[in-house]
């Protein structure tokens, strides 16, 4: 099975919202630095609990922070 | 590198430590090699020290982060579960059957020599080894799996 396409925004949405550091986004959706860091390359997968939590830091839907590419 | 990477380092480097110095212990320094059973020993005795003593140092640190463990370490720490319950899950089904062989065979162990294997003394070494063996596997996988995720 392919690996699914999930991009994200949340690197330019960090320098959008006074440049806001991993660590900071981390300590405010209750993750570690290196889980935020795992996300923004496209590693990562979060649970829709955490992609939640991410979306409502920037005051944005889910979908508007992740969405899925077509290839 | 997150305390959770950093932990299973020294756990790797712990339980390496003791999987080689038990198994020199038990079955001795290999013939075929010229023996540096004392200088291995000394080694691995500094790499379990040391790796002990960078854990305890690690818990006693305060951490800048508020966060210590999160989804993505219970992750990784599943993935490696599974794959440490599957090999001593394989090691317990071939004793099952060593034994159940034995027992179908009789008590001869001159005529079948691997139903010694479990025997007392030699069944615990084998079941001690395959417990540090799978913490070994356990561990380099979750050290695998935080450098794929990096």
């Amino acid at each position: 099975m392919k690996q699914p396409v999930i991009e994200n925004r949340i690197r330019k949405l960090r320098f959008l919202n006074n440049e806001m550091t991993q660590q900071d986004l981390a300590d405010r959706t209750g993750v570690t630095r290196q889980t935020i860091h795992a996300i923004e390359s496209g590693k990562y997968f979060p649970s829709l609990e955490l992609a939640f939590r991410i979306s409502r830091e920037f005051d944005l839907t889910v979908e508007e922070v992740f969405f899925w590419r077509e290839k | 590198m997150s305390k959770q990477e950093l932990l299973s380092w020294t756990s790797l480097g712990t339980t390496i430590s003791i999987l080689v110095i038990y198994l020199i212990f038990v079955f001795g320094w290999p013939e075929a090699i010229p023996d540096y059973s004392s200088l291995v020993v000394k080694i691995f005795v500094n790499l379990f020290w040391i790796a002990l003593a960078v854990e305890i140092l690690i818990g006693i640190i305060e951490s800048k982060a508020k966060v210590d463990k999160d989804e993505r370490d219970v992750m990784i720490q599943a993935f490696s579960y599974k794959y440490a319950y599957n090999f001593v899950m394989v090691i317990l089904v071939l004793i099952l059957g060593n034994v159940l062989f034995g027992i179908v065979v009789g008590d001869s162990p001159q005529a079948f020599p691997m139903t010694r294997l479990t025997e007392g003394a030699l069944l615990f070494h084998i079941l001690l080894i395959t417990l540090l063996t799978a913490s070994f596997i356990r561990r380099s996988s979750m050290i695998y799996y935080y450098r794929k995720m990096v």
